[in-house]
């Protein structure tokens, strides 16, 4: 009895072993794919562990990284979560199937900074795919957007003259998001960025890149869309991406010629200075109301009139 | 079966002259240009630390368009190796390419002192400088076009070409119209100095009166090139037609030159001089069209301003002076010019445009003889509001199409209007048309 107990427990237990890795799997959406400092990832009841590269990442899982950390996440729709310092990220919603159109995506941000670009989830539309933070809902529809949560937000916002005068806001909670591309002179097959912002029965939604959109509480309408300082820019810029450390250059490359364009030919098209308003005025020809908005030399002659019936010469 | 006829005919002529003229577009030229090992998404997820295998991945994006993809897997190589100088020039240009210019110029300024190669060094350069100054550039290089479908209504469809001229009956009337232009903008030396070279056409048929049917072609061929960094030049000669129930009433050759110059990078200033040798013919029912022949100049200053990427005002002044055969024919005077821009966030936009002339005859009308000179004030003015498919698509409930992001669905209210001391002359219409235009 006692033998057939100990075959059915290591049976059991190799079972388990076996299976529980597959089990664990099917709640994977992700994988840490850099990290950098001190970032923690607490799956479920298990204790927080310290994130490493390839490790998975599940559904709820909480990712908290501390002072001067930061943590890129890779999902499986290759949506890109930056997780900057001092910030606290839960992926609360993940349903992706390339076959199919009912694909969602839905995390919380309750602090710090994060920078998120989209996958293939954020190509269904702004309702596809939502970040929530303490006071606002942010929809993304194919962009990079940044955003900043907590006491940093007021600061910048009390600076910009964004916060009427007695208004309360949360300093915990309030948000600023900023909109960084892909923009209208992008050069990218990527879709145009936009973001919808959610707070106080008002959305609020932007497609200006380096534009950006605040909200103090939760009961604060978000603000309407503002360009971002350089400042500001500065210390998102500082937070989620990389410097130089001051070593030896590390593997040499040459760009591919695609990559080397003079910027002077990547000219703009959709800038007014630069381009299209001087072509178009400058340029009857490309008007197509051109006979109609009187360019058109023919409407130089107007006596034959439509009132002018007598006129033996302009009869048919 | 007139109208269907010509309609097919042109876009068939358009659609196989844009075909031949775009060889291949950019992003399926790069796809080509990369000619490293394929790398597939789930080959990264493995392997998000495989440095190698992320730089081709880059590049293999980077090559097909897809900037986001390259820019996520740039990050992540520079996370691991922060001083690969090679790789963050090349996230700075994929920013570039993003729009994400803030972002972009930062990487480019942490390269300072880095040991670059010349070439990159020479990049870095010309992209910072590319940040510094206000430009004056004239045109994008490569082509760019229009193409357009729709119909216009006017309860007095004199507004229409043929009806200003020839006296139809006071009515209205509903057209239908397609037009297209294609402009081509090449680097041909030193000093920025650019081929251009354009094309562009429309037919437009109307329901009820053929009679009034026009068609308009046209082409220009120049240079153009900049004189400094904030001021720039173009000059073309320019020929067109005009086709009025089929036959031929107006050819013009001439030729123009305009000088930019930009204030800021959010205001720009420009002076245009245009002149044209017009040749009017006479049309099966008209006798004295030809007494209109006579050079056209112009002179017109102008001003841009820019609020953002999205909106902006124009306004301009001009003088005008024509000549012709005949007194009655001939005129100068004052013209201003007004239009705007706003693209509001949510993806729709509202254009407009108003021009204002005064006009003071050098005989009198030829309905109307008499010892008092001619003398006209002339309103055009028009309201478009617009919004891509994709945005509307999105705008009533649906997932939206990005491939539909370059074809804009626009409505437009026209409004003319022509006061005279010859008070026969006088003239108004309202009209409202709706317009598909897809450019490219």
């Amino acid at each position: 009895m006692t033998h057939l107990k100990s075959i059915f427990v290591s049976t059991a237990t190799i079972a388990l072993l076996v299976l529980a890795p597959n089990s664990f799997a099917v709640d994977e959406i992700g994988i840490n794919s850099a990290v950098k400092g001190d970032v923690t990832v607490q799956s479920g009841e298990q204790a927080a562990k310290q994130a490493l590269v390839k490790d998975p990442i599940h559904l709820g899982d909480e990712v908290n990284s501390s002072h001067s950390s930061s943590l890129q996440v890779l999902l499986k729709d290759e949506t890109v979560f930056t997780v900057g310092p001092d910030c606290l990220l839960t992926i609360d919603k993940f349903v992706y199937d390339p076959d199919k159109n009912t694909n969602g995506l839905s995390a919380k941000v309750s602090k710090g900074m994060f920078r998120f670009m989209s996958g293939n989830i954020s190509k269904s539309g702004p309702e596809s795919v939502s970040i929530d933070t303490p006071v606002a809902s942010m929809g993304v529809r194919g962009t990079m957007v940044e955003g900043l949560v907590g006491a940093e937000a007021i600061e910048y916002a009390r600076k910009a003259g964004l916060i009427p005068p007695g208004a309360k806001v949360d300093p915990e909670g309030a948000s600023i998001f900023v909109l960084r591309g892909p923009g209208r002179r992008s050069k990218a097959r990527n879709r145009r960025g936009e973001i919808s912002v959610t707070s106080g029965g008002r959305t609020v939604t932007t497609r200006r890149s380096g534009f950006a959109i605040f909200v103090g509480s939760a009961d604060m309408v978000p603000t309407d869309p503002f360009q971002l300082d350089a400042d500001v820019f500065d210390l998102f810029n500082a937070r989620l991406r990389t410097q130089p450390t001051g070593g030896i250059s590390f593997k040499p490359f040459e760009l591919d010629p695609f990559m080397q364009e003079d910027p002077d030919d990547q000219e703009v098209v959709d800038d007014p200075i630069r381009a299209d308003v001087p072509e178009d005025d400058f340029d009857p020809g490309t008007t197509f109301d051109w006979p109609s908005d009187e360019e058109d030399p023919t409407t130089d002659v107007p006596d034959c009139t439509p009132q002018n019936v007598d006129y033996p010469d302009c009869l048919l | 079966m007139r109208l269907k006829t010509s309609v097919s005919l042109f876009f068939g002529t358009t659609i196989l002259t844009v075909a031949a003229a775009l060889p291949i577009s950019a992003n399926a030229q790069n796809a080509m240009d990369y000619t490293g090992p394929p790398v597939t998404f789930e080959q990264i997820y493995a392997n998000p630390d495989d440095q190698d295998l992320n730089l081709n991945y880059a590049r293999q994006q980077a090559a097909a368009g897809d900037y986001l993809s390259a820019a996520s897997s740039l990050e992540r190589m520079l996370y691991a190796s922060p001083n690969w100088d090679s790789a963050r020039l090349f996230y700075a240009l994929v920013l570039y390419k993003l729009d994400d210019r803030e972002a972009a110029r930062r990487e480019l300024d942490l390269l300072d002192g880095r040991p670059l190669s010349p070439d990159q060094r020479a990049q870095v350069a010309a992209y910072r400088n590319d940040f510094k100054k206000p430009k004056a550039s004239t045109s994008s290089s490569g082509f760019k076009g229009r193409i357009a479908v729709g119909a216009r209504y006017d309860d007095n469809a004199g507004n229409a070409l043929a009806d200003t001229l020839f006296t139809f009956a006071n009515r209205d009337d509903t057209s239908f119209f397609a037009q297209g232009s294609l402009q081509y903008t090449n680097p041909i030396g030193v000093n920025g100095l650019k081929f251009k070279a354009g094309a562009n056409g429309q037919l437009r048929r109307h329901e009820t009166f053929s009679t009034a049917d026009y068609d308009t072609f046209g082409g220009n061929v120049g240079l153009l090139g900049d004189l400094s960094d904030d001021m720039s030049w173009t000059a073309d000669v320019q020929a067109s037609q005009v086709n009025i129930s089929g036959q031929k009433y107006l050819t013009q050759i001439g030729g123009r030159v305009s000088l930019r110059k930009a204030l800021s990078e959010q205001t720009g200033v420009w002076l245009r001089g245009t002149w044209h040798d017009q040749d009017y013919n006479n049309l099966s029912f008209t006798t004295v069209e030809p007494t209109r022949s006579g050079d056209k100049i112009t002179v017109t200053a102008g001003l841009i301003k820019k609020f953002n990427q999205d909106s902006f005002i124009g306004i301009s002044a001009g003088y005008e002076d024509k000549k012709a055969t005949n007194a009655a024919f001939a005129y100068d005077g004052l013209r201003l010019n007004g239009r705007f821009y706003n693209g509001f966030d949510n993806g729709v936009y509202l254009n407009g445009r108003a021009t204002y002339r005064m006009l003071k005859y050098d005989g009198t009308s030829f309905n109307n003889p008499g010892p008092t000179r001619r003398e006209d004030d002339h309103l055009y003015g028009r309201l478009g509001l617009g919004a891509s498919l994709d945005t509307i698509s999105t705008m009533m409930g649906g997932a939206g199409n990005p491939s539909l992001e370059n074809l804009n669905l626009e409505l437009g209210a026209n409004y003319t209007n022509r006061s005279s001391n010859n008070t026969l002359l006088e003239y108004k219409n309202f009209g409202g048309e709706v317009k598909l235009i897809w450019d490219f």
